[in-house]
This record gives C-alpha cells, sequence and structure tokens, in this order.
C-alpha cells in the first residue's frame, strides 16, 4: 500500500514537539524534541514502554492537547496556529478515532453510535443511520446494527468502534491501543478491518500500541523512549508484503 | 446530535425517572400551594364578587377591605342616592354573630342583611325557596356551604340567631369566604335586630351607576361630597387581596412552601443531572474529540434539561389539577388554579432546570477531550 515517500504523500509532520505537565518541581517532561512525519497509504505505530510519551504524541497529533515547543502540521496545516473552534472543526472533518474502551455511548445502537460523526456534521439522522449500516457491513456487522454495545462482544465493539471512525472518510485515523482489551484471535480480526477496509491510499493510520502480536500489520513502526524517537523501522513483514 | 441526547437521557432509565419525579414533585408542590394560596386570597374578597350589580361599594372612610367594617350612618344611603351619575344606591348589612341549631350545638356565621325590596346582595338564583320568602316573619336564607358543613340544617328549621328566632326559608348559594362560616341572608331590618346594637348600623351602601356615567368619577363624587369611602367594585376587591398579601402571614407561609418545592426540585434535578453528567464524562468526551464544539454539548445538556422539566412541569400541574378538581367537589379546601400561576410554575421550572443544568454544562466544558486517551 505504502509508496515511494514524497512530500505530496506526507500526512503529519511533526517538528522539536517538547511536552510536560504540572509545573515547579512536580513538573514531567513527556516528550523531547520529537521528530516524526506520517505517510498517507500507511499505518504508522507507535510502541514503546508504559510512560514513554505515546499516548502524549498521539493527543497531541489529534490537536487535543497544545505542545510546549515545536510543530504539528496534519495535511500541511499547522495546528499549533488554529484556535480551539479551529481544531474541533479540523478534527470533525479529518480525523477518526479508535479507542481502547471503545467508548460506545451504551444507550446507542451500533447503527447509530457509528452514525455519530455525521450527526456531529449535522447530517439527518436517517441518512446518517443508512450510511451507518452500510459501514457496519464492510466491518462484517450487517446483522448486528440493531444491538447495543451490551449485547455486544468486545471485538464486535471494536468494530463499531473501526466503523464509527471510517464513516466521514476521514484522511487521518488515530487509534489508542485499538486490541488491548481483546484476545489475540479477535485483535487479529479487528487488524485485518483496519488494514483491509481502514487504509486508503489516501488514509493514514496512526496506531499507539503494546501489542507486539499486531506489529506486523505496521507499515513502520515508531520505537518510544522516555519521551524520544529512539528508531524509525519497517518491521519484515511489511518488507516481504510489499 | 440532539438525538443522541435525548437518547443518552432516556436510556438511563433510573436517572430519567429519579429527575422527571423531582422536577414533577417539585411542580405539585408549586401549584397545588400556590392554587391553595389564590384560592384563599380570593375567598377573601368573593364576597365582593358576588354582587355584580354593584359598580361602587360606599363604606366608612377607614375602612381598607370587606373583612375590616366600620359602620356609617344609615342615612349614608340617602345622601349617594342624591349624587349626579347614581342609578341606584342600596343599603347592605355585613356583621358577625352565633346560630344555636336545632340539635342544640352552636356555629359562628356572617350575618347579611339586604334592602327588601331590591334584595341586592342576596346571591341569585336561589337553590331552595322564593326570594320573597324573605319578607316572612324571621325568615332567613341559609347558605349551602353551612347547609354542607352543618348538614343537620335544613329550610324549615329553626335557629336562635344572637338568641333572637330565625327560621330558615331556603338555600342560597354564598361565596366561601376565608373564614369558611356560613352565612345567613335576610332583610336590613331584621339583620339589625341580630347583631349587637352600635349607633352606627349600616355596614356598605352598593351603588349602580347610571349609563353613560364614568364609575371612576361618580365613586370620586361620592367620596367629595360625602365625605365616605367610595371604591369601584374591582378596587375594592383588589384592596381586600392586597390587604391580606402585604398584612397577613398567608404570603409568607405560602411562600416558604414554595421555596421549599423549588429547593427540593434544584437539589433532585441539580444532584440527578450532575451525577448524569459525571457518568457520561467519558461520551461528552469522545463527542469533543470527534469534532463536537462546546455549543453543540451546551445545547445537548439543555435540550436534557428542558424536556425532562417539561414533563416534569406537566405531571406536576396536571396531578395538581387532579388536585383540585378532587378536593373543591369535596371539601371546603380553597384552590383557584389560574393561568397566571400555570406560567409562573412554568417559569420556576424553567429556572429549575437551567440552575441544574448550568452545573452539568460547566462540568461539560471543561471536559478535556484528551481524557477519552486516559
Amino acid at each position: 500500500m505504502m509508496q515511494q515517500p514524497d512530500n505530496s504523500s506526507i500526512a503529519v509532520t511533526l517538528r522539536g514537539l517538547n511536552k510536560g505537565f504540572g509545573s515547579g518541581s512536580t513538573r514531567i517532561e513527556v516528550l523531547h524534541g520529537v521528530a516524526l512525519e506520517a505517510y498517507f497509504g500507511e499505518i504508522l505505530m507507535l510502541v514503546g514502554p508504559s510512560g514513554c510519551g505515546k499516548t502524549t504524541l498521539l493527543t497531541l497529533i489529534a490537536g487535543l492537547l497544545e505542545a510546549d515547543a515545536g510543530s504539528i502540521h496534519v495535511f500541511g496545516q499547522d495546528l499549533e496556529r488554529m484556535t480551539q473552534a479551529q481544531k474541533t472543526a479540523f478534527r470533525r472533518v479529518n480525523l477518526g478515532f479508535v479507542f481502547q474502551q471503545f467508548n460506545l455511548v451504551p444507550t446507542l445502537t451500533a447503527a447509530e453510535n457509528a452514525a455519530v460523526p455525521l450527526l456531529i456534521q449535522e447530517m439527518p439522522r436517517r441518512k446518517a443511520v443508512a450510511r451507518a449500516a452500510e459501514t457496519l457491513e464492510r466491518v462484517g456487522l450487517a446483522q448486528r446494527i440493531n444491538a447495543y454495545p451490551r449485547q455486544l462482544s468486545g471485538g464486535e465493539q471494536q468494530r463499531v468502534a473501526i466503523a464509527r471512525a471510517l464513516i466521514a472518510s476521514p484522511r487521518l485515523l488515530i487509534c489508542d491501543e485499538p486490541t488491548a482489551s481483546l484476545d489475540g484471535e479477535t485483535g487479529e480480526k479487528v487488524m485485518q478491518i483496519m488494514r483491509n477496509t481502514g487504509l486508503t491510499k489516501d488514509r493514514c493510520l496512526i496506531i499507539v500500541t503494546h501489542d507486539n502480536r499486531i506489529f506486523h500489520y505496521a507499515d513502520r513502526i515508531a520505537r518510544m523512549l522516555d519521551g524520544r524517537i529512539l528508531s524509525v523501522e519497517r518491521p519484515p513483514e511489511t518488507a516481504q508484503r510489499n | 446530535m440532539y438525538y443522541i441526547a435525548l437518547r443518552m437521557l432516556m436510556g438511563d432509565t433510573t436517572k430519567y425517572l429519579a429527575l422527571v419525579f423531582g422536577l414533577t414533585f417539585s411542580t405539585t408542590l408549586v401549584v397545588q400551594q400556590g392554587s391553595i394560596f389564590t384560592g384563599l386570597l380570593r375567598r377573601t374578597a368573593a364576597s365582593i364578587e358576588t354582587v355584580p350589580q354593584a359598580d361602587i361599594w360606599v363604606m366608612h372612610p377607614a375602612t381598607r377591605h370587606y373583612e375590616e367594617r366600620k359602620p356609617i350612618e344609615d342615612t349614608a344611603a340617602l345622601r349617594v342616592r342624591g349624587i349626579d351619575g347614581v342609578d341606584w344606591a342600596e343599603r347592605l348589612y355585613v356583621g358577625n354573630g352565633s346560630a344555636q341549631l336545632p340539635d342544640g350545638t352552636y356555629a359562628a356565621l356572617q350575618i347579611v342583611g339586604v334592602e327588601r325590596r331590591s334584595k341586592v346582595g342576596l346571591p341569585m338564583p336561589l337553590d331552595i325557596g322564593n326570594s320573597d320568602d324573605i319578607d316572612e316573619s324571621d325568615a332567613v336564607f341559609w347558605d349551602n356551604v353551612g347547609i354542607a358543613t352543618y348538614a343537620k340544617v335544613k329550610a324549615g328549621d329553626v335557629l336562635q340567631i344572637n338568641d333572637r328566632r330565625a327560621r330558615v326559608v331556603g338555600e342560597v348559594t354564598a361565596p366561601r369566604t376565608f373564614t369558611s362560616n356560613p352565612t345567613v341572608y335576610t332583610v336590613y331590618e331584621r339583620a339589625l335586630e341580630y347583631s349587637p346594637g352600635e349607633r352606627n348600623r349600616l355596614t356598605f351602601v352598593l351603588v349602580h351607576v347610571k349609563p353613560g356615567y364614568d364609575v371612576q368619577k361618580v365613586a370620586a363624587a361620592i367620596r367629595e361630597k360625602t365625605g365616605l369611602g367610595a371604591k369601584t367594585a374591582d378596587e375594592f376587591f383588589w384592596s381586600t387581596v392586597w390587604f391580606f398579601i402585604k398584612s397577613t402571614g398567608i404570603t409568607i407561609n405560602f411562600g416558604i412552601t414554595v421555596m421549599l418545592g423549588l429547593i427540593v426540585g434544584i437539589a433532585i434535578a441539580g444532584q440527578t443531572f450532575y451525577t448524569f453528567t459525571v457518568e457520561n464524562t467519558k461520551h461528552f468526551g469522545a463527542l469533543k474529540a470527534m469534532g463536537a464544539s462546546n455549543g453543540t454539548l451546551i445545547k445537548m445538556v439543555l435540550l436534557q434539561a428542558f424536556l425532562v422539566g417539561l414533563i416534569g412541569w406537566g405531571l406536576g400541574a396536571g396531578l395538581a389539577s387532579l388536585f383540585g378538581m378532587r378536593i373543591t367537589s369535596r371539601s371546603l379546601v380553597a384552590f383557584l388554579l389560574t393561568p397566571h400561576l400555570l406560567t409562573l410554575s412554568f417559569g420556576i421550572m424553567i429556572i429549575t432546570v437551567l440552575l441544574a443544568a448550568l452545573v452539568s454544562i460547566y462540568r461539560v466544558l471543561r471536559i478535556e477531550p484528551a481524557i477519552v486517551f486516559r
């Protein structure tokens, strides 16, 4: 899937990113001069031990936190120059999210949950739910569109979350430990869906994970330690796939 | 998004019902107590309303309201009749007494004496009897509230009113008064016989104004030329009502109950709504992360708040109305539910849910969307 990188294929550019929390003696520096690029058509995994700063980095890329220093360009736009309202509007159109705990609204059906991004974009409910049903079909949940989250298995809930992340056709998918709450087999299925359905040549997936069972789905893996990028490498399986 | 807001709200059945219950309880308390308050206030001046023929009430200049009656000279009616614009002016006696009932028990009562000829002041139509029967010896009409309270009294019974003989010749529907004592109606002269003597005995002169004359101007002319007090029926009604509002504890007593309803409503709704918001923090955070603006989330919370408010208000007002319908048909409890009171209770409900929602809105606005990654 991944093309030879050039400027037009860059989805995300990070330069000299610093981020810390707290103040005075309790301040903790989490990120130190992080520089990284993510490309359209690739799955980039951020891996590393707990507390190394990978989720903080993901949060900065999503525009949910502000960096203390450095720059974040997503699709060529400088997030640090945007107001909160502009960032919100930017996320609404360009970003999709998959969370570790799925974050489905328990009182909405699978189709309604998947339709949420379209409803946020003020699409009429019937149209949005119809689109959601189609998207759920793509992730193998055609028979479960009217089920509530409590009636779904963990893997099914994560597939609803993936449908929700994909439904508004975002160009960047932000995934936080998408397989952490799932068993190995279900995690594999979820990653296959992400790879086969979620990844397109004009979309970039950035996945934070601890789960080394899914590393082979990555096009590139950025290894982090103590708030720094140690290495960016292509796993052997990816090289074979390409 | 409004659909999501409604599903989030109603999906949590327990909290939804708790919210509706809190607001229903609050509204019931406010409307029910408010209706009893307005009902009681109306009773303070109900006797004025039951003489619709009277445009002007003439009284002692020191008299401020209906229950505060300072007698005037018997000749006052004659002097009033001489004022330009007065069509007719009739005497009315209103006093208090006690009656020994046929079974030997006693009842405090209000005695009303009307002009023998015109009978202005006698509630019409009569329930039982003929208005001319009032001319008979010792004849009185007993009001049906009194009948309901003292069922042992009926037409044909002989009573002792202030130790003088009285014979019940019929029944009338008299206005329910503030004290709810029964009222007896008789002719003016006999009413004076029933009542303890004073130098002046006349309570009111009831005036009807000639067509084409301004009632206010005629009342002013009466005041100017007789030195008596003269108020239009409307002015007298409201001066009586306002006296009770300002000068008695009734407003404070009912106000405390209404305030209690308000506080209970805000406390239950606010606390439940806040818990609801706290439990949905992650979902609100996810919505923010996915691009829902603060404005959208505020509208969602307000919609949830106003919906439960509207349902709670509707149920509460309905329950209070039901209470009123049941209670007014079976007892002496004053209950007057007016459109003004419904509007006021709706306003109170809006304030209640707004205060309850504000805490939740504050919470929602402070949610960091980044919490979805924690």
